[in-house]
C-alpha cells in the first residue's frame, strides 16, 4: 500500500521538483509564479501534439528520446529507496548506474548532431566536455562509498551507511555539495547552464533538445525532471536508513528532495551564470570535495596512511 | 592437436596457391574458401579446449640450435586462436569485397594472400610454441609478413616511411624478447617455456628485470606507452582488412606474450603488479586523448586500440595485484576483464574498421572533417558503425560493458581490502577507467557523428552508396556478436573457465560461480532495461498515432543562408574539451594571410602532436642521432673502404692468432 | 707434386698484382681454376664418386672453363676497356703483393709448427690468395676488376676448405658455388641495367647510394 503511493508518488514528483524550482525562483524575484504542477501541465499539452520533423536527421533522432528516457527509468531502478529498496541490486550495480546514465547522454549528443545544425553541435560538444569532469568525479564519489562500507551495491552500502557514524557525518556533507555541484551540472541548472535561454553563452543542454517537438519533447521533459530526482535521490539516500518500513525515513526522504528543489531554485535567482571558461573550474570543485572525502575516509578509516 | 595443425598448414598454403591462380577475381574466392576450411579444421579442437578445459600437445624434434620443442594448445592459448581464426575468416570475407578495388592494377594481389596466409598461419603458432627459439622464429615470421602487407599500397611515400617505421619498432621490440630468452635459456639450461617457470618465479631481481623486458618486448607488439609509436603510423597505411587484423588480432599476441609470461611466474612481486597497472592506465589515457584529436578516422581507431590496450593491462594489471595481495577475487576478475576484453576488442575494433573502409571505398577520404550525412546513403553500414561505436565506448547491453565491468568490479572489491596503498590506487584506477570510458564517449560520438550524422560538410565526388555483401557480412556477424555477449554474458564467461582456472591451480569454484551469478543477474537487468524501451517506445507509438508529422528544415533561428558547412565540425566539436587539457595534446597552428585591403586567400592548418612521443621517444632518437653523428665519417658511400675494414681486421686477427701461440 | 702446384697458385696472385689488362685477370682466374682441378685429382683417395664429380664441375668445368668464357664474352661485347686503373701505382702495390706473399709463407710455417692437423701450404697460400684478393678489391676503381678479385677470393676460400684435413665439406663447396652465382649474376645485372643508367663503370658511382 504504502509502496503503491510511493510508486505513484514518484511519478508525479519530477514535475513538481520543476515546478518548485521556477516557483521559488518567480517568488525570489518578485513575481507570482506558475502553478506547482505546471510542467505536469505542459507534458500533457505535448503528448497530444504532432511532431516536425528537421529534413536532416535520421532514425538516430527518432529513437533517441526514446532510449534517454528509458535509461534514466532503468537506472531508477538500481537506486534504492525508502521502504522499498531497489528493484535491481547486485555487486557493481552503481557502475551499471552510471553507464545506463552514459548511454542516455550518447544518444542525446549523437540526436543533436544529427541535426546538422550548428546550435545543438555546440551544445553537443560542451555536454561531452563537461562529462569528462563529473563522470570520474562521480566515480570517485561511489569508490569512496565503497571504501566506507566495503560493499559494492548500492542497497548494501546505503544500509551500513545509514549504520556508522562519527567522522561519516563529515563525509557525508562532502558528497552532498559533490552531489548538488553534480546536480547543477547534469540538470542543466545555474551556474553551469541556464536552462531559460538559448543564447549561445548558455547553450548546453537546452539547445540539445532545440528540434524535438510532440511527444518525444515530453519525454525529454520528463525525464529531465526524473534525473534530477533521480541525483537528488541519491544524495537523500545518504542521509537516511532505507531500510527500516514505517513512515518517518519516506518523510525524511520526500522532504529532502523538496528541500533540494528549493535550493536549486534559490542558487539560480542568486548566482548568475558563470563564464564558459569558469565552468569547468566550477565542475572541478566536485571532483576536489570528492577527493577530499576519499582522503578523509582513508585518514580515518585506515589509520592514515 | 593434428586437425590444428592442418588448418595453420591450410592457412598457410591458402596464400600459397594465390600465386598460381591467374585471375584476380578467382584469388579472393579461392582464399575464402581455403580459410574457410582451415577455420573448420581449426575450431573443434579450440572449443574441446574451451568447453573441456583440455590442453593439447605435440613435440617435435627440430636441428640445433632449437632442438627439442613442444607446441601445446591449452585454454588460453586457445582464446588468442580463437580470435585470430575468426579474424582472419572475417578478414577474408571482408578482402573479397575490399580488394576489387585493386584488381587488375599495379599491386600484387597474390603477394598480399600469401602474406596474408603466412601471418594467420605465424600468429596461430605464436600462441602454441612452448620452445623460445621457435617461438622467436614465428614471432619474427608474423612481423615480417605483417610488415608486407602494410606496405601493399608500396608506391605511395607515406605507406613506405609508415612500414619501415613499424618494422624497426617491432625489430626493437623482438630484440627486448631475445635478450630475454637468451638469458633465461643460460640460466635455465633449456629452451622450453616449462623450464624457466622456477627462475620466473623466485622473487629476486633476476626475476624483476626478466619480467620488464618480456613486458616491453611483447608491450611493443601490443602498444603500450611509450613503445605504442607504430600503431598510429602503420594502421591507417595498410588497406583496411589488414589494419582490421592487425588491430583486432595482431596486438592481441603482445597480450597473450605477457599472460604466457606471467602464468610461468607463479605470484606476482607486488611491485611488479603495480608497474603495470599504471602503465596500462597512462597507456589508456594517451590513447583516448590523442584519438579525440584525429580527423583521419583510421588514425583514430589506431589510438583507440591504445586506449583499449591500456584498458586490457589495467585488467592484468588488477589480475596480478589480486594474486599478490592473495585476493582470489580481484585476481579472476582483473584477468577475466582483461580476456574478456581482448576478445570484445577484437569484436568491436574489426567492426569498426570495416566500416571505415567502407567509407573510405566510397567517398575516398578518410578525413571526417569532408564527410557527413553517410546515415542517409548507407544506412545499415552507418547503424553497423553506431552499433560498434556505442560498444566500444562500453555501454550496457552491448559487449564492451562486460569486460570494463569486471575491471569495475575488481577495483570496487580492492577497496575492501585493508591495504591503502591498494585502495590509493585502485581509486586511481577506478576514476581513471571512469575517465577514459568517457572520453572514448566523447571521441566516438564525435567520430559518428561528423561522418555519418547531419550533412555532407562537401560535396561528395560520387555518391556514397551502401557496401557491398561481402563487406556487410562481416559486420553482421560481429554485430551478432555484440549483442549476444552483451545481453548474454554467460555465454562466453563459460568458455573463459578454463582460461581463469590455468591461472589459479587452487579451487576457485566458490569466487568463480559467485561471478558467474553475478553475470546472470546483469542478464536479468538488461532483459528489464530492454523491456523498458519496448514499453516507452509503444507508449510513444501510442501518443503518435493519428498526429500529424511534418517535415522541415533544421530550426536555424531565422539565418537564412543556412549551409551544410555552418554544422559543427570534428575539431570544433573536441575543441572545448582539448582546451582543457592543452598541455597533454600539443597542436601546431600554421596560418598564413595576407593582409590586403581586399579579403584574399587565406590557410589555416593544424596538425596533432603525440605528447607520449614527444616526451619519451623523440629524446631517445635525438640523442642517438647525435651520438651515431660522430661516427658518420665511417660510412663514406665508398666501397673500397669498407672491404678495407674488412681487410685490416684479417690481418690483425692473424697476427693476433699468430702471435698469441 | 702438389706443393710445386700450391706455389704456381701462389704466383699467379702475384702476376694479377702486376698484371695491368683486365683480359690478363680473366685468364688468370682460367689458370687458377685448372690448378685447383689438379689439385683435386692429386689428392683423391676415399671419395665418393659423387664428390669427385661434383669438384671436377665445380673446378675444372665451372671455375676453369665456363665463367672465364662469359666473362670474357661481357667484356669483349661491352667494351669495357682494357685498362685496369688502380689506386696506389704498379709499384708499391707489387710491393704490397710480395709483403703478402712472405706473410702467408710465415702463417704456413706458424700452422706447421702446431699440431692442427691442417696443411701447412694450403693454409698459407689460401691466405694469400684471401687477402691478396682482398686488397686488390681495395685497390681497384672498377667495378669488373672487383668481381674477377672477388672470384679469385673464392678460389682461396676454397683452397682453405682443402686444407683443414680431407672432410671437405658439402656445405663449403655448396657455399661457395652460391657465393660464384651470386656474383656473376650481379656483374650481369650492372652491366645490362646499372650501365644503360649511368654512363660509367667505376666505383664512385656507387657512393651516390649512401644516404
Amino acid at each position: 500500500m504504502l509502496t503503491a503511493i510511493q510508486i505513484l508518488f514518484l511519478i508525479f514528483v519530477p514535475f513538481l521538483f520543476l515546478g518548485i524550482i521556477n516557483r521559488v525562483k518567480a517568488v525570489w524575484a518578485g513575481r507570482k509564479g506558475s502553478p506547482l504542477l505546471q510542467p505536469f501541465y505542459d507534458f500533457k499539452k505535448l503528448l497530444r501534439k504532432g511532431k516536425v520533423i528537421s529534413k536532416t536527421t535520421s532514425i538516430i533522432f527518432k529513437i533517441a528520446p526514446t532510449v534517454n528516457l528509458s535509461s534514466i527509468i532503468f537506472a531508477f531502478l538500481i537506486l534504492p529507496l525508502p521502504s522499498i529498496g531497489s528493484v535491481i541490486s547486485f555487486q557493481g550495480d552503481f557502475i551499471l548506474f552510471a553507464y545506463a546514465l552514459g548511454l542516455a547522454k550518447f544518444f542525446t549528443v549523437i540526436a543533436a548532431l544529427d541535426t546538422g545544425s550548428s546550435f545543438e553541435g555546440m551544445g553537443a560538444s560542451r555536454e561531452v566536455t563537461f562529462s569528462t569532469i563529473v563522470e570520474p568525479a562521480f566515480f570517485i564519489v561511489i569508490g569512496t562509498l565503497a571504501l566506507l562500507t566495503g560493499q559494492t551495491s548500492f542497497a548494501t552500502i546505503i544500509n551500513l551507511l545509514s549504520a556508522s557514524a562519527g567522522y561519516t557525518i563529515l563525509v557525508k556533507i562532502l558528497f552532498a555539495v559533490s552531489l548538488i555541484i553534480m546536480i547543477l551540472t547534469e540538470g542543466s541548472r545555474v551556474p553551469v547552464d541556464d536552462p531559460n535561454t538559448h543564447l549561445e553563452l548558455t547553450m548546453i543542454h537546452e539547445v540539445m533538445v532545440l528540434d524535438f517537438s510532440g511527444p518525444d519533447l515530453a519525454f525529454i521533459l520528463y525525464g529531465s525532471g526524473l534525473k534530477l530526482v533521480l541525483l537528488t535521490s541519491l544524495l537523500a539516500d545518504l542521509f537516511i536508513p532505507v531500510n527500516v518500513v514505517s513512515v518517518y525515513p519516506l518523510i525524511i526522504f520526500m522532504g529532502i528532495i523538496f528541500l533540494t528543489s528549493a535550493l536549486i531554485g534559490m542558487i539560480e535567482s542568486l548566482i548568475a551564470r558563470a563564464r564558459m571558461s569558469h565552468v569547468p573550474q566550477f565542475i572541478f570543485l566536485m571532483t576536489a570535495l570528492s577527493l577530499i572525502a576519499f582522503a578523509v575516509v582513508i585518514f580515518f578509516l585506515r589509520g592514515g596512511l | 592437436m593434428n586437425y590444428f595443425f592442418s588448418g595453420v598448414l591450410l592457412f598457410f598454403l591458402a596464400g600459397v596457391v594465390t600465386i598460381f591462380v591467374r585471375k584476380d577475381e578467382w584469388k579472393s574466392i579461392i582464399f575464402l574458401i581455403a580459410a574457410s576450411g582451415a577455420q573448420i579444421l581449426i575450431l573443434p579442437t579450440l572449443f574441446s579446449s574451451l568447453i573441456f578445459g583440455n590442453s593439447f600437445s605435440a613435440a617435435a624434434i627440430f636441428s640445433e640450435p632449437i632442438g627439442a620443442a613442444t607446441l601445446r594448445l591449452d585454454p588460453l592459448a586457445s582464446v588468442f586462436a580463437l580470435i585470430i581464426s575468426a579474424g582472419a575468416l572475417l578478414a577474408a570475407i571482408y578482402s573479397l569485397g575490399y580488394m576489387k578495388h585493386y584488381y587488375g592494377g599495379k599491386y600484387s594481389l597474390s603477394a598480399f594472400y600469401f602474406f596474408f596466409g603466412l601471418l594467420i598461419s605465424s600468429m596461430l603458432l605464436v600462441v602454441v610454441v612452448q620452445n623460445s627459439i621457435l617461438f622467436l622464429i614465428v614471432w619474427e615470421l608474423m612481423s615480417v609478413s605483417s610488415f608486407f602487407l602494410v606496405v601493399f599500397e608500396n608506391d605511395k611515400e607515406d605507406v613506405r616511411k609508415a612500414g619501415l617505421y613499424y618494422l624497426i619498432a617491432m625489430q626493437i621490440g623482438a630484440s627486448f624478447l631475445i635478450a630475454a630468452f637468451s638469458w633465461l635459456g643460460n640460466l635455465s639450461g633449456s629452451y622450453d617455456f616449462a623450464s624457466f617457470k622456477n627462475i620466473l618465479s623466485a622473487q629476486n631481481y633476476t626475476a624483476i628485470i626478466l619480467f620488464s623486458l618480456f613486458f616491453i618486448g611483447f608491450g611493443t607488439k601490443a602498444g603500450f606507452v611509450p613503445f605504442h609509436t607504430w600503431l598510429p603510423r602503420a594502421h591507417p597505411a595498410a588497406p583496411t582488412g589488414v589494419s582490421a587484423i592487425m588491430s583486432g588480432v595482431m596486438i592481441k599476441t603482445g597480450i597473450y606474450g605477457i599472460l604466457r609470461i606471467i602464468l610461468l611466474s607463479g605470484v606476482p612481486e607486488v611491485h611488479l603488479a603495480y608497474a603495470v597497472f599504471i602503465i596500462s592506465f597512462v597507456t589508456g589515457i594517451v590513447g583516448i586523448l590523442n584519438a579525440i584529436s584525429q580527423k583521419d578516422i583510421k588514425k583514430f581507431l589506431a589510438y583507440s586500440s591504445i586506449e583499449n590496450i591500456g584498458i586490457i593491462g589495467m585488467g592484468i594489471g588488477l589480475g596480478m595485484l589480486g594474486a599478490a595481495y592473495n585476493i582470489p577475487l580481484i585476481e579472476i576478475l582483473g584477468y577475466l576483464g582483461a580476456i574478456l576484453h581482448s576478445v570484445n576488442h577484437f569484436i568491436f575494433k574489426s567492426m569498426l574498421f570495416y566500416g571505415a573502409g567502407i567509407v573510405y571505398q566510397n567517398t575516398n577520404t578518410r578525413n571526417i572533417e569532408k564527410l557527413g550525412g553517410l546515415i542517409k546513403f548507407m544506412p545499415v553500414t552507418s547503424i553497423l558503425f553506431l552499433t560498434g561505436a556505442i560498444a566500444i565506448s562500453g555501454l550496457p547491453m552491448f559487449n564492451g560493458f562486460i569486460s570494463e565491468f569486471a575491471i569495475y568490479l575488481g577495483m570496487a572489491k580492492g577497496f575492501a581490502s585493508a591495504n591503502v596503498s591498494l585502495n590509493i590506487f585502485m581509486l586511481i584506477g577506478f576514476s581513471g577507467l571512469a575517465l577514459i570510458g568517457i572520453m572514448a564517449m566523447v571521441g566516438f560520438t564525435k567520430l559518428f557523428g561528423i561522418a555519418f550524422l547531419g550533412s555532407p560538410r562537401e560535396p561528395f565526388d560520387k555518391t556514397p552508396h551502401e557496401g557491398s555483401t561481402a563487406l556487410i557480412l562481416p559486420m553482421i556477424v560481429l554485430s551478432v556478436f555484440i549483442f549476444v555477449v552483451g545481453i548474454f554474458p554467460i555465454t562466453i564467461i563459460q568458455i573463459l573457465n578454463p582460461v581463469l582456472r590455468q591461472f589459479n591451480n587452487i579451487n576457485i569454484e566458490q569466487q568463480f560461480s559467485s561471478v558467474f551469478s553475478l553475470y546472470t543477474s546483469l542478464t536479468g537487468a538488461f532483459i528489464l532495461f530492454a523491456l523498458i524501451i519496448f514499453i516507452v517506445f509503444l507508449i510513444r507509438v501510442y501518443f503518435l498515432r493519428n498526429k500529424k508529422v511534418e517535415q522541415f528544415k533544421t530550426w536555424d533561428c531565422g539565418y537564412q543562408a543556412v549551409s551544410s558547412r555552418l554544422q559543427y565540425t570534428g575539431s570544433s566539436y573536441s575543441l572545448p574539451f582539448l582546451e582543457l587539457v592543452a598541455e597533454f595534446v600539443p597542436q601546431k597552428t600554421v596560418v598564413e594571410t595576407q593582409y590586403e585591403i581586399f579579403p584574399a586567400e587565406a590557410h589555416l592548418k593544424t596538425s596533432q602532436h603525440d605528447f607520449a612521443e614527444r616526451l619519451f621517444v623523440q629524446p631517445v632518437l635525438k640523442f642517438i642521432r647525435r651520438f651515431l653523428t660522430m661516427f658518420a665519417w665511417i660510412q663514406s658511400g665508398r666501397m673500397q673502404q669498407y672491404i678495407l675494414y674488412g681487410l685490416i681486421f684479417l690481418v690483425i686477427i692473424l697476427i693476433w692468432i699468430f702471435g698469441a701461440m | 707434386m702438389s706443393n710445386v702446384i700450391i706455389i704456381l697458385l701462389g704466383t699467379t696472385m702475384l702476376y694479377v698484382f702486376a698484371a695491368s689488362r683486365i683480359e690478363a685477370y680473366v685468364k688468370t682466374l682460367a689458370l687458377q681454376g685448372i690448378f685447383l682441378f689438379l689439385l683435386v685429382i692429386l689428392d683423391i683417395n676415399g671419395l665418393s664418386w659423387l664428390n669427385i664429380a661434383f669438384l671436377v664441375l665445380e673446378t675444372l668445368i665451372i671455375k676453369g672453363i665456363i665463367i672465364p668464357y662469359f666473362l670474357l664474352n661481357v667484356i669483349r661485347k661491352n667494351e669495357i676497356g682494357r685498362e685496369v686503373e688502380p689506386y696506389l701505382s704498379q709499384f708499391y702495390s707489387l710491393l704490397i703483393g710480395s709483403a703478402i706473399f712472405i706473410f702467408g709463407f710465415v702463417a704456413a710455417f706458424w700452422s706447421s709448427k702446431i699440431e692442427a692437423g691442417i696443411k701447412p701450404l694450403y693454409f698459407g697460400v689460401s691466405l694469400v690468395l684471401i687477402i691478396a684478393s682482398l686488397f686488390l678489391i681495395v685497390n681497384r676503381k672498377r667495378i669488373i676488376t672487383h668481381i674477377l678479385c672477388y672470384m679469385m677470393l673464392e678460389n682461396g676460400i676454397f683452397l682453405l676448405s682443402l686444407s683443414v684435413a680431407n672432410e671437405m665439406p658439402m656445405l663449403v663447396n655448396v657455399g661457395v658455388l652460391l657465393d660464384l652465382f651470386v656474383g656473376v649474376y650481379l656483374f650481369a645485372i650492372f652491366f645490362n641495367k646499372i650501365q644503360s643508367m649511368f654512363d660509367g663503370n667505376h666505383i664512385d658511382i656507387l657512393t651516390d647510394l649512401k644516404d
